[in-house]
């Protein structure tokens, strides 16, 4: 990686704490504008740091995995298996019991894990069409909403509204204990794919000629979806599903830096937490709502999800 | 020195047996569905299925470790498009030390017309550019193994879509390697091996349920009695522009 690029990438960072720091107010002199940064603020924006680059790297890895640009751990139904087991685990006195934070990451990356699992399984029955593994994902996803509006009907009004704002996706509900967890797994995880970037990249011109020169895919495949389910659910645990921003940034490191995965994941993970980081201090800007996070992902997007489609459609 | 001996691939091929030699180039020769592709495959260690992994001994001095055979064997094979761009220098660094990509052998980047393409986008290229780039990446990832004589190179329709130029210059690449090292291609075009006299051709036919070896044959003797040929083919002659 260009030093141009790792300078531009330190340069945003600090702009955006910067930036950030102005919206807080001063925290040297003022105890409680101090307080309220590190105890809120702050972790606010790490959490958005961490989430936006574990999805971003999971979603550049599902898509030379899947052999697919538009996959997106929201699209292909992962984000919605973890919702639905997070989702019983909010409307049931079951989180009250086991009060941890590691349990929600837990029962987040069991579900995501459970539809990956069903992903693969269903991508191999079907064709090695590119629109097949997207109508698996919907599929999926399909099932998971299903699933959560029984969960909705049953669950007890306050809790079905944790659970609405929940789903939205938001960082505001983090705290320390839970960031340190979800943290750590994120980038242990995060390190283990980038050091299968090298093989990604074989596997992205061919399956077949991977294993030719001597790529084991197989144990490959295994590895990064189990990672990929990992950082997904532990994502999901800390701030609800959140759409869309695994397909938007891989895609827009690609038009400016070509598709080599020892770029695109690294670039991908750096601009992904600068981007959530971005929402969050728009977020703070716009102090008089509090815009959920899928709302702001979702508008941007959609649109470019739409426009990939389309292009693909065009290409193919 | 390859040789098979009662190998079975269930629903797709029988050989009982068969010799592949350094000094000769080896055709498979045979219609659709004899299974050539997955005799190769089984020859490069890549088919699970039957008994091809007893079936098929190796010359020992040539490939004793299985985790070098990627050094050793190199296989081409009909491929898909990629689902991302990616330029033909980028897969080809993918597969390659950098270093190996800048300094290509001359004898490759003539027979291929490499240089030309590494600048182009994979989806972009015609189906015979892709095949240059392709072979080039499968020749470069065994180049040492070619060069020092102990090479095992596959190729499965390499001719597909080259024009007669790159043609050429690919079978006089081949003729020249295969003088040290084992080279099997499958190939559809008759008169193209017919023309080619120190070829060994491989030939096979279709059974009741799957392709099954007739014998091996240098290419002359075929030239001179086409009747195994058409037998296999279940044509009457040669047709006029083969002969």
């Amino acid at each position: 990686m260009s030093n141009r690029i790792i300078n531009l990438l330190i340069g945003l960072s600090i702009c955006l704490v910067v930036v950030h720091l102005i919206f807080t107010g001063n925290i040297l002199t003022n105890a409680i504008a101090r307080h309220v940064y590190l105890q809120l603020a702050l972790p606010e924006l790490l959490t958005a740091g961490i989430v936006g680059a574990g999805l971003c790297v999971a979603s550049a890895s599902l898509q030379v995995l899947l052999r697919n640009p538009l996959a997106d751990p929201s699209i292909l139904g992962l984000s919605s298996g973890a919702s639905v087991v997070a989702g019983i685990l909010l409307t049931t006195p079951l989180l009250g019991v086991i009060d941890s934070p590691v349990v929600l990451v837990v029962a987040c990356f069991v579900g995501a894990l459970l539809s990956s699992l069903l992903l693969l399984s269903l991508s191999r029955r079907l064709s090695s069409e590119h629109g097949q593994i997207l109508l698996a994902g919907i599929a999926i996803t399909t099932l998971a909403s299903a699933v959560l509006a029984w969960i909705y009907v049953i669950a007890p009004p306050q809790q079905s509204k944790t659970l609405t704002f929940w789903l939205l996706g938001s960082f505001a509900q983090s705290d320390w204990s839970q960031l340190f967890w979800v943290g750590v797994l994120v980038s242990v995880c995060s390190i283990r794919l980038l050091r299968h970037a090298h093989a990604l990249n074989q596997l992205m011109v061919g399956e077949s000629i991977a294993i030719t020169h001597g790529v084991e895919v197989v144990k490959l495949r295994r590895e990064c979806v189990v990672l990929c389910a990992l950082i997904v659910g532990a994502c999901v645990a800390i701030s609800g599903s959140i759409a869309f921003v695994g397909l938007l940034v891989p895609h827009f490191v690609r038009r400016i830096w070509g598709a080599d995965n020892r770029l695109v994941m690294p670039l991908s993970m750096a601009i992904g937490a600068l981007f959530m980081g971005g929402v969050v201090v728009l977020n703070q800007a716009l102090s008089i709502i509090a815009l959920p996070v899928s709302l702001v992902t979702a508008s941007i997007g959609a649109p470019v999800f739409v426009y990939v489609l389309l292009k693909h459609r065009v290409a193919g | 020195m390859i040789e098979i001996s009662h190998l079975v691939i269930k629903e797709r091929i029988a050989v009982d047996h068969a010799q592949f030699v350094q000094g000769q180039m080896h055709v498979l020769l045979g219609p659709n569905g004899v299974g050539k592709s997955s005799l190769l495959l089984a020859v490069a260690g890549l088919l699970d299925t039957g008994n091809a992994r007893k079936a098929i001994q190796y010359d020992p001095a040539l490939m004793h470790e299985t985790a070098d055979w990627p050094q050793l064997r190199g296989i081409y094979q009909q491929t898909q498009q990629p689902e991302f761009a990616i330029t033909v220098a980028q897969m080809l660094e993918f597969y390659h030390c950098p270093a190996r990509i800048c300094h290509m052998p001359d004898e490759l980047v003539d027979a291929l017309g490499i240089k030309e393409l590494l600048d182009k986008d994979l989806r972009q290229c015609s189906q015979g550019q892709a095949v240059r780039a392709h072979l080039t990446r499968v020749i470069l990832s065994i180049w040492p193994s070619l060069r020092a004589g102990h090479g095992v190179l596959l190729l499965d329709e390499p001719l597909n879509g080259l024009d007669v130029q790159y043609q050429v210059k690919l079978l006089v690449l081949l003729q020249r390697l295969a003088k040290t090292n084992i080279i099997i291609m499958a190939v559809h075009d008759i008169a193209l091996v017919l023309a080619q006299p120190t070829t060994r051709v491989t030939l096979f036919s279709s059974g009741q349920r799957y392709g099954h070896c007739v014998g091996q044959y240098d290419a002359c003797d075929l030239a001179s009695d086409p009747a195994k040929i058409c037998d296999c083919f279940s044509i009457n002659s040669l047709p006029s522009w083969v002969r």
